[in-house]
């Protein structure tokens, strides 16, 4: 029976593992999007989908600047890496040569709809100047202001200059100094180098590694072939697919560290303690099945497996290799009298409580609502029960004879630390001791701060960024993951919701909150908005009263031309600028993006704001608005994580009653109670130590304290259930947390910034928990059985 | 919309400007050798814009002040008073209490237009470079710039001409479409420093 029992265990242990092999070894299961992690939670359908496309469409470009020491070298290298880049198949599409905009084509399109059209100033000035004045203000600064911007609209067809403004309003003429067209190419330049710009769209998603492979590479052989022609070429990238490359790279070389160094380290310390080969492999045996058997559930119901869920299931082999360090400490004790199966019986209690708890306490965290919780959750859960079936099937059939060595002075030492803590196990003393650490923590939880940065998530990586930053000095490119989502029935209301939010964006710019938006509706305004401006046209400029003419012929227009004039405005009566004009025309190139079209029978635009200091300013512009959407993806994961924390939170009180209901179960209440003293003052003291050192608490935190308690509980069950072989217990459990301190130190290394405080909180947890754990205790003597 | 980043980059692009191309014209060197060198440099000047749309010229005059790192402030007396002031931010109009005018729509978008006219008038042939191609003649003494516009400058301007000595004597404009601005200068004086009401003019702004 119990030998049926091993060889069937044997032979899924066996399947699980080679499954495993042949599931990742072809590595198509692995994700590496940091955002997939979170759920879509939209408050508008629509506005998410616009904000979605656009994402996914910004994130799959890259800009390179192509550096060298004069215009015509610049040029030259980058229609090389255009080439090379080409060929190497990397991106769907790469582009270095841009055609500059036309000034007459613009002109040409807004001149035969100038008189539906006003700038902001105008049209102020329009309805509220004494009209004379307007008409001779306006008409002087035409004729003789020195300094004025135009596109070169003729005089004859606009005296007033009122198309110059508006065109002058537009962002045609109003942008940054810092590219330059020249012959076909766009550059930039800096002290004392010429870059040439070339932009380029990937082949796919830049989350997915072969795509991030292809663009290493075929980076590289460009940039060799740029650095033969000319030693000094510079390439500078800014593109989300060099993060994700980057951040996978790095995940991958701290999956491998953290995972080698903590099985190096586990593997030098069962040497050390048990001297034989036999404990060491066989704890790896259920280990191994159990990471093996997570990864393969994590695939099977999620589809992939996240990197931060590899990352995490590193550190869990700490907690997965401590059900057979238990069943081996036992064997160091019991000398001669060894048998495999007795000796199960001796730790089965222990680690059956200690699997449970556990499993409970993941448990906890598959009910929440977020993906990345309850992945993490199912993967621990799996992982623990395979490893601990493992041990109870499997490991008794191949620990048959006693322990050859017994290390009587581990014993010894062990024995005479637990007759020290036993000291302490008195209700006086308990007391005294958590009172004091927990009065020593309350000025630490009073510091305490919540971050909720997305950039917790986001691997710091210096040369990309400088690099980054230096593409953006150089091309003036912003690059906002803010924008708004205007939806309206039809294309009349899209641009009227617009103009309203618009309308309160000029008013930031004036109060300096803001530089500058783009708007489709400052391209093409609603034709409300232009009907109005015909009228204010017709009632303050050509209405007789004004003196158009006199003014006009006073300052030496010929006849004809004014007559051709009012014959133009009087055309023009019914025929606004249309959306249908504006589209296909090349005036709008570089501004077609912010139309979006038809999503779901709404017709969608998007309002891109540039230079503000705070995201309020944007919030509250668009509050109250109907059909007006700020779409925040950084603010929405921060506020993603701030739920998770909470959660988090909760859940990890949640998880501390489950764990209590079981010890209440097995050692009555107040037992219990004792039972979990040293975990919970843990979680106080390292709470009160994250205050004291600043360290801000984050979602990673909450779950590194989740991971304290259903460790540090686990402790204090091998001890409690092993009180009979006292000092194998404690060595035990030793064991265990230096097993478990090695692994999350490693973690700590973690230049994620939420893996890192997630390491540094679990060793502050762990390393106060085993410490508190032989002192704090249940009592000895009173053992329910 | 496939398109998100090319077109967020192109619409930065700034109408008036281009790089500088090969130049190495070594009578350019002597030119601006040749040049005055002081700090500051008074002048009165006329402007005369001739326009098909008009039966008689535009006629301007008045003075100006060029101050190599103030900027320049372009009086105009006559048919009427305002005071203009070129900086590197762009230009400010100020009223006859020398207060600014609120600024109307073209704000920024001057910038250009300030830099190319203070490059004008120094001459400064570096940055007029990044907008035109120039062809010099004449010698060090007697010179005249021939400067043919670059990229969507061409739409604006056909050619701009540049006559002088030791200091610019004129500047000719051709637009595009037809019209023509010329802009004399005269009595020009060398000073070592702004005065010191023309000081506080500026601070005020």
């Amino acid at each position: 029976m119990i030998r049926t029992r091993a060889i069937v265990w044997a032979a899924v242990a066996a399947a699980t593992a080679i499954a495993a092999a042949l599931v990742f070894s072809r590595g198509a299961a692995i994700e590496t999007n940091l955002l997939a992690l979170l759920p879509n939670v939209e408050r508008n359908p629509i506005a998410g989908r616009a904000a979605a496309t656009l994402g996914e469409a910004g994130a799959r470009h890259c800009i390179f600047l192509i550096g060298a020491r004069s215009p015509d070298a610049a040029k030259e290298l980058s229609r090389r890496f255009e080439r090379v880049i080409s060929a190497a198949g990397a991106f769907r599409e790469i582009r270095a040569e841009f055609p500059p905009p036309d000034p007459r084509a613009i002109r040409d399109l807004y001149v035969s709809h100038r008189f539906h059209l006003l700038s902001d100033n105008d049209r102020h000035a329009l309805a509220s100047e004494p009209r004379a004045s307007f008409i001779e203000e306006r008409l002087r600064r035409r004729l003789y202001d020195p300094f004025r911007a135009t596109l070169g609209v003729p005089l004859e067809q606009d005296p007033l200059g009122l198309l110059d403004n508006y065109l002058a309003a537009l962002p045609y003429l109003q942008l940054s100094a810092a590219l330059e067209f020249d012959d076909g190419f766009l550059l930039a330049r800096d002290a004392d180098r010429v870059y040439a710009v070339v932009l380029a769209e990937l082949d796919g998603s830049p989350h997915d590694p072969p795509v991030q492979k292809r663009v290493d590479a075929s980076l590289q052989e460009a940039s060799a072939a740029l650095r033969a022609i000319d030693g000094e070429a510079t390439i500078l990238r800014a593109g989300l697919v060099h993060y994700a490359s980057a951040a996978r790279e790095t995940a991958e070389r701290e999956v491998d560290r953290i995972g080698l160094g903590s099985l190096a380290g586990i593997v030098a310390l069962l040497l050390l303690v048990f001297r034989s080969l036999r404990p060491l492999l066989l704890g790896l045996v259920s280990v191994v099945v159990g990471v093996c058997a997570a990864a393969l559930a994590t695939v099977a119901v999620f589809g992939r497996i996240h990197l931060i869920t590899l990352v995490f299931g590193a550190s869990l082999i700490g907690e997965a290799i401590d059900y057979s360090i238990q069943y081996f400490a036992a064997r160091l004790d019991s000398g001669a009298a060894w048998k495999p199966w007795r000796g199960l019986r001796a730790v089965f209690p222990g680690i059956t409580i200690a699997v449970l708890t556990s499993v409970l306490g993941y448990g906890a965290l598959a009910a929440s609502p977020f993906p990345a919780l309850r992945q993490i959750a199912l993967f621990s859960i799996v992982g623990l029960l395979m490893a601990y079936l493992t041990v109870v099937l499997l490991i008794p059939a191949f620990a048959r004879a006693p322990a050859k060595y017994q290390p009587r002075a581990m014993l010894q030492a062990a024995a005479k630390l637990w007759a020290r803590c036993e000291r302490f196990r008195n209700p006086r003393a308990r007391t005294a001791i958590v009172a004091l650490l927990v009065l020593v923590s309350l000025p630490g939880w009073m510091r305490l701060t919540a971050s909720d940065d997305i950039r917790l998530l986001v691997n710091p990586h210096p040369p990309l960024l400088a690099e980054e930053a230096a593409v953006r000095r150089l091309t003036g490119f912003a690059q906002g993951s803010q924008f708004f989502v205007i939806e309206g029935k039809d294309v009349e209301e899209t641009l009227q919701r617009e103009e309203a939010l618009t309308a309160r964006l000029r008013e930031s710019v004036r109060a300096g909150a803001l530089m500058q938006y783009q708007a489709v509706s400052d391209f093409v305004p609603s034709v409300q908005r232009q009907q109005e401006a015909y009228a204010l046209w017709r009632q303050r400029v050509f209405a007789p009263a004004n003196g158009l003419a006199p003014a006009l012929a006073k300052n030496g227009f010929r006849g004809e031309v004014t007559a051709r004039y009012v014959a133009d405005f009087r055309r023009s009566a019914d025929r606004p600028l249309t959306l249908e004009e504006w589209l296909p025309s090349p005036a709008s190139v570089p501004f077609r993006h912010l139309w979006l079209g038809q999503i779901d029978n709404r017709y969608v635009s998007i309002v891109m704001p540039a230079g503000f200091g705070s995201v309020d300013t944007l919030e509250q512009a668009a509050r109250q608005l109907p059909g007006v959407d700020l779409a925040d993806k950084a603010g929405e994961v921060s506020r993603l994580f701030r739920e998770y924390r909470r959660v988090g939170s909760v859940i990890l009180l949640v998880a501390a009653v489950l764990i209590y209901a079981v010890l209440g179960w097995r050692y009555g209440p107040r037992q219990a109670l004792a039972a979990m003293l040293p975990t919970l003052t843990a979680v106080a003291v390292t709470l009160g130590y994250c205050g004291y050192t600043g360290a801000p608490l984050t979602l990673f935190n909450v779950m590194a304290l989740l991971l304290v308690l259903g460790v540090g509980i686990n402790y204090v069950i091998f001890l409690h259930e092993g009180i009979e072989r006292r000092a194998a217990a404690l060595v035990g459990v030793l064991l265990s947390a230096a097993t478990t301190l090695l692994s999350f130190g490693l973690l700590g290394w973690s230049t994620t910034p939420a893996l890192g405080q997630f390491g540094a909180t679990l060793f502050t947890g762990i390393t106060i928990t085993v410490i508190l754990a032989p002192m704090l205790g249940p009592s000895s003597t009173r053992v329910r059985r | 919309m496939k398109r998100v980043g090319f077109a967020v980059l192109l619409a930065l692009w700034p109408a008036l400007n281009a790089l500088p191309a090969a130049k190495d014209d070594a009578l350019l060197e002597r030119i601006a050798a040749g040049l005055s060198h002081s700090a500051v440099l008074h002048a009165e000047f006329i402007q005369t814009k001739t326009v098909a749309a008009l039966t008689r010229p535009i006629v301007t005059s008045g003075r100006f002040v060029y101050a190599r790192q103030q900027g320049v402030s372009w009086k105009i007396e006559r048919p009427y008073r305002a005071t203009y002031l070129l900086t590197d931010t762009g230009v400010t109009e100020l009223d006859a209490s020398g207060a600014p005018v609120r600024s109307a729509d073209q704000g920024p978008a001057l910038q250009h237009v300030s830099r190319i006219f203070r490059a004008l008038l120094e001459p400064d042939f570096k940055t007029l470079e990044q907008y035109f191609v120039p062809t010099a003649s004449g010698d060090a003494s007697r010179w005249e710039l021939t400067l043919a516009p670059r990229g969507p400058l061409r739409q604006v301007f056909k050619s701009v001409r540049v006559r002088g000595g030791r200091f610019v004597e004129a500047l000719t404009l051709d637009e595009s479409n037809g019209d023509k601005m010329e802009i004399r200068f005269l009595a020009m004086r060398e000073a070592v420093a702004l005065e010191a009401d023309e000081l506080r003019a500026r601070r005020r702004e």
